[in-house]
């Protein structure tokens, strides 16, 4: 089930209703939870299981863990947290990698390999809840917060419907709190939470997903295509990449405040940011301070010499980058990043403030750092290393090999967005909503809503972050 | 496209029930608004050469008063020149055009049947509707595709979730065809306990709601509003609806689509030439064969198929227009049903599936493939049908 699905708003409608009509917090909490595991069962029901053990298990050294003051002992509940996490996220998500990995390396070296992958299903979600999950053993570890207040609290914690498959990766200590006390109708901003779903939807179902054919296409077999083509194929998976997981989170963030709950932003404007560090601090936020805050902090963060800094920040992008699926160019797309992270740092420490040249990178910044995210886009949805290498020569050298084209027209789609997406950074769309009447604003949401649903795809497009 | 505005009202400002009323019907004037706006630009559905021949047909208004309608047997075996040819010879002047389409669904043919009757204008004579069965359900790989969600209005959903309902009603009842994804969905395992009539009928009225919120028809729409014609249609009006299946094949091999299915079933056709004179053989033999299907109960599949004609019959008496059934020269048959047929409709029903009454019909050298006529062939069928037609006429004056 997926938020732009029919029976999703039915889902929704139902538990919104009932939601508000219970009269007790603690009666919501286990409606909330019997709904979110249905909401998940609805792809899978075997695993349910996989989320069960994740959240009992983490419940029971959350526990364990604020009841002992030995450091040893804390140490192994931790380790026994991480194991039990990392494990399950190893085994479904990285697994066949790593054998398929280390037979290459073995055949390489001229020495026999085996074939041991195994049919493995991943789990939709299983990257994001067993984030939240470590956060919140790790926050208890050091002390920095208390256990949940009840089993159901977790539970509720770990499964929430609304970011339980593709985030946002929401912090135990920015959750918990909200469940103790019982959520008031009369604090819900229904318009924000109604517009932003709405924005949400247009993203994922009217832009992403009519978009995703064209990409899927050029994407597959650049060769095929022409240079102008795979340009303009690029463009729109600029664009597509976005709408797709942007546009869940707003969703994610809005159904859950149309139950009462708060969710944290996760994107805030990235594509205009001046460059990669802070389109870092843009994009995919509750990921980014997740690694911030429990890896790289970790491993020394910025402290001690600027090469010991560098590289473990190189250390973080790419198990960023490794975090989005299991694929050496993912690595690779981590490593570009954090490259470029190092060179902005570079440049801010070698060329003076102030300077003609540091002017001109300030003022070209956002221009430059989109160029950068184009090159890697390439690496990040090329579907194998020649398909990346060929579209890598298009872009730098224009040296396409086909005559295949797709309509430049679909450019018009780049330019719909560039516009609105720069009319809602400068807060202009965002006023006009505020100001208009409720009668006024009910009569366009209507007339929007229609619009919507005769511009959306209607083929069944996973979320991106799906499969992440 | 970013951040929503924060909400403007404290609670002490929120509506009350009455408020809220107010805003759902304003909310709803838009949401209808809209709707009945884009109904009013939107191209006809079904997408591809359903959307050409419904969209050429529509701007053709008038111009043709035969009209054949049916499976892709007729449409690969109807060549209106030479119909119309055979007709004058015969002493009758038409203008006929092919609306036969690929893989339609009875009800679907049904639907079409009744927009060529209001299409047609005054000159509209008669129409040829080829016999086939009904399949109550939409194959679920294929659901909410635009050609299986056009067809949905409020008569054609009630018809087709009635004979779902009824389906499950009959001894042996309907078996479901699983979709192929979701077999371990918890939703699933739920709607596995209802009763496969029941899905199935609510499949429709899903299909229906989508056709009436014009559900992901934005580029119908915005072709309607710009007034442009697709490249199909233009096809269509050059060929009157009638495309051979060399023809097509020809193109697609041009394309370098060595591979298509049209080259794959004239391949498989000419290497299994004995496996198909088998097939007339049982023909010939066999009192009732119906189909390949075999998860529809046949007699059920019948007597419903025999209802939507029944309707037809009676839509085309009000208008004044001819109704003539056509059972087309495939390889399979049902006698009785046959010749029940034109008994329960009171109209003429020309059968072809008779190897030994039109042996050239069968003649594999005039095939393109065991279920369709080449172009010759096709040209053959086409002559034949004008002279049947011209008999029955003769016959009933």
């Amino acid at each position: 089930m997926i938020f732009t699905e029919a029976r999703f708003l039915v889902f929704f409608l139902v538990a919104f209703v009932v939601h508000w009509a219970l009269p007790t917090n603690r009666t919501r909490k286990l409606w909330l939870l019997g709904l979110s595991y249905l909401f998940y069962g609805a792809w899978d029901w075997r695993f349910l299981s996989l989320i069960l053990f994740s959240t009992l298990l983490d419940y029971g050294i959350g526990l364990a863990l604020e009841r002992s003051e030995s450091s040893t002992r804390r140490r192994w509940l931790l380790t026994a947290s991480l194991i039990g996490n990392l494990g399950l996220l190893g085994f479904f998500k990285y697994y066949n990698f790593f054998v398929q990995s280390g037979s290459a390396l073995l055949s390489w070296l001229g020495l026999p390999a085996h074939d041991l992958t195994l049919q493995i299903i991943l789990p939709v979600g299983i990257s994001f809840y067993t984030f939240q999950t470590l956060s919140y053993t790790i926050d208890i570890y050091r002390r920095k917060m208390a256990s949940a207040p009840s089993l159901l609290d977790f539970a509720v914690f770990v499964g929430f419907f609304p970011q339980l498959v593709a985030g946002p990766i929401v912090r135990a200590s920015h959750f918990l709190p909200q469940l103790v006390e019982k959520r008031l109708w009369s604090r819900v901003e229904v318009r924000s939470c109604l517009t932003l779903f709405l924005i949400g939807f247009i993203k994922k179902a009217v832009v992403s997903d009519n978009v995703a054919p064209i990409t899927d296409q050029v994407f597959g077999d650049p060769d095929s295509y022409t240079a102008l083509s795979n340009w303009v194929a690029l463009f729109l998976w600029h664009v597509q990449i976005y709408c797709d997981f942007s546009g869940y989170s707003d969703m994610a963030i809005a159904t859950a405040g149309l139950l009462g709950y708060h969710l944290p932003l996760n994107f805030d404007f990235p594509y205009f940011s001046r460059n990669i560090g802070e389109f870092w601090q843009r994009w995919h936020i509750s990921l980014s301070t997740w690694f911030r805050d429990y890896l790289y902090i970790s491993l020394g963060g910025s402290r001690g010499s600027g090469w010991k800094a560098m590289w473990t920040g190189t250390i973080t992008m790419m198990l960023c980058g490794l975090w989005h699926g299991a694929g050496w160019q993912y690595v690779g797309f981590g490593v570009l990043m954090s490259s470029a992270i190092i060179l902005s740092r570079l440049w801010s420490h070698f060329v003076p403030d102030g300077s003609a040249p540091r002017r001109a990178v300030t003022w070209l910044g956002p221009l430059l750092m989109n160029y950068f995210l184009f090159i890697n886009w390439i690496v990040f949805r090329a579907v194998g290393w020649e398909e990346c290498m060929e579209m890598f020569r298009i872009f730098f050298f224009l040296d396409a090999g086909g005559a295949d084209t797709i309509s430049t027209l679909w450019m018009l789609v780049f330019v719909a967005f560039a516009i609105v997406h720069t009319a809602f950074f400068l807060g202009i769309l965002q006023k006009w909503i505020e100001r208009s009447s409720d009668w006024v604003y009910a009569g366009s949401f209507g007339f929007l809503c229609a619009t919507v649903l005769v511009f959306m795809a209607t083929e069944y497009q996973p979320f991106i972050y799906f499969q992440f | 496209m970013n951040a929503a505005p924060s909400n403007p009202y404290s609670p002490a400002e929120r509506a009350g029930p009455l408020g809220v009323l107010g805003r759902l019907a304003v909310f709803s004037m838009g949401f209808a608004l809209a709707l009945a706006l884009y109904h009013s630009w939107a191209v006809p559905g079904g997408g591809g050469l359903v959307g050409a021949k419904q969209e050429h047909f529509a701007r053709a208004r008038g111009r043709y008063d035969t009209v054949v309608l049916g499976t892709s047997h007729f449409y690969r075996s109807f060549v209106p020149e030479e119909f119309d040819r055979a007709a004058a010879e015969g002493g009758l002047s038409s203008s006929s055009f092919n609306f036969g389409i690929q893989l339609p669904n009875l009800i679907e043919l049904d639907y079409l049947f009744h927009r060529v009757l209001e299409q047609g204008g005054e000159g509209l004579q008669r129409v040829f509707v080829q016999y086939y069965e009904l399949t109550p359900q939409i194959d679920p790989n294929q659901a909410f595709i635009e050609r299986n969600v056009y067809w949905h209005d409020w008569a054609r959903t009630r018809l087709a979730a009635g004979f779902a309902l009824a389906a499950d009603r009959s001894p042996g009842g309907l078996r479901y065809l699983e979709p192929s994804r979701g077999k371990y969905s918890a939703l699933g395992v739920l709607q596995r306990w209802a009763p496969a009539g029941w899905r199935v009928a609510i499949e429709h009225y899903q299909h229906f709601l989508t056709r009436a919120l014009l559900i992901g028809r934005g580029r119908a729409v915005a072709r309607g509003l710009l007034g442009r014609e697709s490249g199909l249609t233009a096809g269509v009006a050059q060929g009157r609806g009638y495309l051979s299946l060399e023809e097509e094949n020809q193109r697609l091999l041009a394309r370098g689509l060595d591979e298509n299915s049209y080259q794959r079933r004239r391949q498989h056709f000419l290497e299994n030439r004995d496996a198909y004179q088998r097939s007339l053989e049982a023909l010939r033999t066999e009192e009732v064969h119906f189909g390949d299907e075999e998860w529809m109960l046949a007699d059920l599949q019948r007597f419903a198929g025999l209802e939507v004609y029944q309707g037809m019959a009676r839509a085309a008496r009000e208008r004044g227009v001819e109704l003539i059934v056509v059972v087309m020269p495939a390889n399979s048959c049902s006698r009785v049903l046959e010749a029940r047929l034109a008994v329960e409709l009171g109209v003429p029903v020309l059968r072809f599936n008779d190897p030994d009454r039109y042996p050239d019909l069968y003649d594999p050298d005039l095939r393109f493939d065991s279920g369709h006529l080449s172009d010759e062939g096709a040209r053959l069928f086409s002559r034949l049908l004008a002279q049947r037609y011209l008999e029955t006429r003769e016959g009933s004056q």
